[in-house]
């Protein structure tokens, strides 16, 4: 029995640093494409991008494009837009080429079709948050992957709205907050506040107890295809992280295991949207804390870029306090997702 | 089949010709988003869209830059693509516009020109389009509300022409000509049997739905190639003229005249002359004749062709003459001379025997040109040693202002 | 070899001096412009006369990521700097890694290299430096010793590099490379600053020089992707997706290698064992970036070396620990024999 060929359209060969998991991200969400869908990916700029696309060379052996930096969820609308009508008026190329090439064929006019949009999290938090909004409010079936390195990597490690608290950047340099008032920016509960959201997840690598939850949700992607997607993806970056190349996979584990990471998902169900929990660390096992489990210095101290806060016992507590405030406070994910295992 | 048959009579104001256009040329994807004056061009578009007389997706976006980035994803995938815009919008969208040329993108861009900010001002003016002139795309500037349609059409088909595939804006000064009614022409359901064959469908050679051919658009090109793609596009410009001109006579002979780089009015005996945009060169006109009835050999000429911009033809109109002005709405300020007058200077500067050539800023924000203010302009004309010295163009109209004519 | 064949003069009317750093990121170069133009600074400080230097550093992006070459460009001069435009020859190049590919562009017979480097003549021959002069130090050994003895792990071969670097220029002092070190490295300490300094001195003592203009040592080929011309080009610099980029083989970046572990220490590996940890799980096929662990009727039978980066994440996920790590030099002496 041959196995089905797993969907790779990445080439080796890509600019990336060694260690990085961008490509790991990508490589296991396009694995999820079924076979009857054809797909155009969308880049924003930035390190996937740099990456994989330096003329004349491209690690890509399907179509894509890279425009600009905030409006990938656009350019998506965009492509989409002229997939729908040129479908409608007998123009698709595709399409054109199938029935010219006739019966054996067939099969491929009319094959289903997504646009897949990349970006960073500096391209989706700060600047492209107004492109994005459009886009999910709008309810076209775009799949969005938010790979999530927590700065703006590709022009040297800035902080973006997705920067940790206290975490050194190199606009945070001494990991002072940007402001003392400074809180974090939710993408799931921003994405889940468009009605048209059919599915939204929190995921990431792992070798850890959910080896395949990326795999999973990047199927369930593909599936819900009557709505927008979003894919949040936690990406850690060893040049921006300061941590050994080799390390990547440990750092994940560690993510998710001290709640720096949760690993949940939502779908659309009637007018509203049902989370759930993948995963419930043991550090909030029974929906109570267990403070001395998984201390949130298992992930941070492993880091260079957490050096300044873990020499504050102040910012360490509001740090930990906050990851549980996140779990098991008022609105919580404890509170707001249906109970684990159910 | 006689000429008369190919149209019929529409009254209509400039937006709405520009949104009969795009449905007259099948245009597949309409991004919009509201800015006035433009607004109504998507909206009337709507109603097409809704009466069954043009199938179209039309992308609600969520900002100009929005629509701007929709418009390449459309366009880099195939589809013919329009987007109307004005002011804060097209600066908003600027990086797009950039985009659409760098990118070989062949859309149309409506612009019903208007101030920018600040002050906050919604009428005409040229300020926006002349601050993205240099983005890479074909010009044309509508006199009325019958040349908006006219170009919007001939620019898809120039445009899309595989010599050229760069964006192609109609430029129309807002109010004026976007909300302005008036009577005019457009193809009858036998001009669009005629037209539609001869316009085609957007054929793009690399596309990023042609999934048997996969491409990348958009990559990052270094220092090695970046020189080599720029000179490919900008060859589409230098190829431009040839094929507007084509087009042009092929429209003039089937349908009704259109222009396609200038139009002059009195210039072959004229010593006088001024140059202008769009469509106050109707005011030009009235001036001319006061002039002319009081024996002064004045003459006009209107730009039709910004960019690619006619230096040939320009040089051969100037010949002889003993001074020109160039009125501008809109200005550099700082430098030696506002938009336009610096392309005719440029133009004339190696060629013709030196002709004094004037610069006039007038009207922004929507003020309008007064016939007698032009007749001044004409006189002064007549002494140049009076105004050679200028180092910046002359600001007309500024109440309190101390630049005389 | 008298190293006054190696020296270019600075003097009021002379040419600029061009020079080009290749280093890979995290040896310590991405600051060794800006130190050459504070010391060239600091000359004019303190120097009577009107002009007595300029400098100008400016590195090089591209795809900036780790691991990838870095570059940095260098001019000094006497009189001041009026282009920053690249020149299309370097009189001097330092390299700080010999595996980094493309050092011989830009360069002719007169071109003086700097190698972190036991032997000049043997590296000229073994990395294809041409016939041409090579000085050679050993400068990630040096920084190693001198670092351990203030417990440091550091191997940054940086500042016995620059040491070598300066028998090229007269003008330049090995006291004004020694503050310039000290105004860098202030921040860290007294300790790190008198390592620092003593790498600089070590790196001027023990460097070693070869002459090789006239010899037969071989230059490199460089395989640079042809160059298009315009009209070979698609619109907009579109490219069919091809997948081309596999032509980059980043296995040259690598400064480490993964190794099985029963071809490493199988003396430590305890009889009774299998003589491989490896039990084909595949985690490591899945974990690793560059997707180069090859896998043959469903086991895992190498590493894929054109590609393979080096980042040794297989060596941290595998749950056997049956995959080490070798630094890259000793891998590619031990292929050879």
């Amino acid at each position: 029995m041959t196995e089905k060929i797993p969907f790779k359209p990445l080439t080796r060969g890509f600019a990336a640093c060694k260690g990085c998991t961008m490509t790991l991200v990508a490589n296991a969400i396009l694995s999820g494409k079924p076979d009857d869908t054809d797909v155009v990916i969308v880049i924003a700029s930035g390190c996937f991008v740099v990456a994989t696309a330096i003329f004349p060379r491209t690690a890509w052996t399907i179509p894509m494009t890279h425009v600009n930096f905030e409006t990938a969820a656009s350019v998506g609308s965009g492509i989409l837009a002229a997939h729908k009508v040129l479908r409608r008026k007998g123009r698709l190329p595709s399409d054109i080429a199938a029935l010219a090439a006739g019966l054996q064929r067939r099969g491929l006019v009319g094959r289903k079709f997504r646009v897949i949009v990349f970006a960073g999290d500096g391209a989706t938090f700060d600047i492209g948050l107004g492109p994005l909004s459009g886009m999910l409010e709008r309810g076209e079936p775009i799949i969005y992957i938010c790979y999530d390195n927590n700065a703006y990597s590709n022009t040297g490690e800035q902080s973006s709205g997705a920067t940790p608290f206290h975490a050194v950047t190199a606009t945070t340099p001494g990991g002072m907050l940007r402001s003392e008032k400074a809180g974090g920016k939710d993408l799931m509960e921003f994405t889940l506040s468009h009605s048209a959201v059919v599915y939204a997840a929190r995921t990431t690598l792992g070798r850890h107890n959910q080896p395949n939850d990326i795999k999973e949700k990047s199927a369930a992607a593909f599936a819900h295809d009557t709505g927008p997607v979003l894919l949040h993806i936690i990406a850690p970056c060893p040049r921006g992280w300061g941590f050994e190349s080799s390390n990547a996979f440990t750092i994940l584990d560690h993510a998710i295991e001290t709640g720096e990471c949760p690993l949940y998902h939502a779908e659309k169900v009637g007018r509203g949207h049902i989370r759930h929990l993948d995963y419930l660390p043991e550090r909030y096992l029974g929906g109570v804390l267990h403070p001395e489990i998984h201390p949130i210095t298992e992930f941070l101290g492993k880091q260079d870029r957490f050096v300044e806060l873990l020499k504050r016992p102040d910012w360490l507590a509001d740090y930990q306090e906050d990851i549980d405030y996140r779990w098991l406070g008022r609105h919580g994910l404890i509170e707001k997702c249906e109970p684990y295992g159910s | 089949m006689t000429k008369k048959k190919m149209w019929q009579v529409f009254e209509a104001d400039g937006n709405t010709m520009g949104a009969a256009a795009a449905a007259h040329a099948d245009i597949d994807v309409v991004s919009a988003f509201p800015i006035t004056p433009c607004t109504q061009v998507p909206e009337r578009i709507g109603d097409h869209i809704k009466r069954k007389e043009l199938d179209a997706e039309c992308l609600r976006m969520d900002g100009e830059d929005s629509a701007g980035a929709a418009c390449t994803g459309s366009s880099l995938a195939g589809a013919r693509t329009l987007d109307a815009t004005s002011s804060q919008g097209l600066l908003f969208k600027a990086q797009n516009l950039y985009c659409w040329a760098g990118s070989r993108c062949p859309v149309v861009l409506l612009v019903a020109t208007r101030a920018i900010n600040a002050p906050v001002n919604i009428h005409d003016d040229f300020s926006d389009v002349m601050s993205q002139r240099d983005a890479g795309q074909l010009m044309f500037f509508a006199k009325n509300q019958q040349e908006v349609y006219d170009f919007a059409l001939l620019g898809f088909k120039i445009a899309e022409d595989l010599r050229i595939q760069l964006p192609f804006w109609v430029c129309y000064r807002g109010f004026k000509v976007s909300h302005t009614t008036t009577i005019n022409k457009i193809l009858s359901p036998d001009g669009l049997k005629v037209f539609r064959p001869w316009l085609g469908v957007y054929e793009r050679p690399q596309s990023l739905l042609d999934f048997e051919h996969p491409v990348v658009a958009g990559e990052v090109v270094l220092s090695e190639h970046y020189l080599e793609a720029k000179f490919g596009q900008h060859y589409g410009m230098r190829q431009a003229p040839a094929v507007i001109k084509e087009a042009a006579k092929y429209f003039s002979r089937r349908f009704w005249n259109v222009y396609s780089d200038t139009e002059e009015f009195m210039v072959d005996d004229a010593e006088y002359v001024a140059v202008v945009l769009g469509d106050d060169f109707g005011t030009l006109k009235v001036a001319v004749r006061q002039l002319r009835a009081q024996g002064v050999k004045a003459g006009a000429i209107r730009i039709v062709s910004y960019r690619p911009f006619p230096v040939k033809k320009l040089q051969k109109l100037l010949v002889g003459k003993k001074a020109v002005a160039v009125l501008d709405q809109a200005l550099s300020s700082g430098a030696p001379s506002a938009p336009l007058c610096s392309d005719v200077r440029a133009a004339l500067y190696n060629s013709v025997a030196k002709i004094p050539v004037r610069g006039i800023v007038y009207g922004l924000g929507g003020r309008n040109l007064e016939p007698e203010e032009v007749v001044q302009i004409y006189e002064s004309l007549k002494h140049p040693k009076k105004w050679l010295g200028e180092t910046e163009p002359c600001w007309i109209g500024v109440r309190g202002g101390s630049d005389k004519i | 070899m008298n190293n006054k064949n190696f020296e270019i003069q600075i003097e009021k009317g002379t040419p600029p001096v061009n020079f080009r750093w290749h280093a890979r990121g995290h040896m310590g170069f991405e600051n060794v412009g800006t130190m050459i133009v504070s010391l060239m600074a600091a000359k004019k400080i303190h120097s009577e006369t009107e002009t007595s230097g300029d400098a100008s550093s400016s590195p090089l992006f591209g795809a900036e990521k780790e691991g990838k070459p870095k570059e940095t460009d260098n001019t000094i001069s006497y009189d001041p700097i009026e282009s920053f435009c690249k020149p299309k020859i370097f009189d001097v190049k330092i390299i700080a890694d010999t595996t980094i590919e493309g050092v011989t562009a830009n360069t002719n017979e007169e071109t003086i290299f700097v190698v972190n480097a036991k032997d000049p003549e043997e590296v000229a021959r073994q990395i294809g430096l041409g016939p041409s002069r090579v000085i050679a130090v050993d400068a990630t050994a040096i920084a190693i010793a001198e670092m351990k003895k203030i417990g440091s792990k550091a191997t940054f071969p940086n500042t016995a590099v620059m040491g070598a670097f300066i028998h090229i220029f007269p003008f330049i002092s090995p006291e004004e490379l020694y503050a310039v070190i000290k105004q860098k490295y202030r921040g860290r300490g007294e300790e790190v600053v008198d390592a620092n300094i003593t790498c600089a001195k070590r790196g001027y003592e023990e460097a070693k020089f070869f002459d090789g203009r006239g010899t037969d040592v071989s230059k490199a080929k460089i395989g640079a992707p042809k160059l298009l011309r315009w009209d070979e080009m698609l619109p907009g610099a579109a490219v069919y997706a091809t997948g081309n980029m596999d032509e980059n083989h980043t296995g040259s970046w690598r400064t480490s290698r993964p190794i099985r572990v029963d071809e490493m220490n199988a003396e430590k590996i305890l009889a009774g064992l299998k003589k491989t940890r490896c039990t084909n799980c595949m985690i490591c096929v899945a974990c690793c970036p560059e997707d180069c662990i090859l896998v043959e009727n469903e086991k895992v039978v190498g590493i894929n070396l054109d590609y393979c980066k080096g980042c040794g994440i297989c060596n941290d996920v595998c749950p056997f620990g049956a995959i080490g790590i070798k630094p890259e030099e000793k891998a590619k002496k031990d292929d050879k024999e």
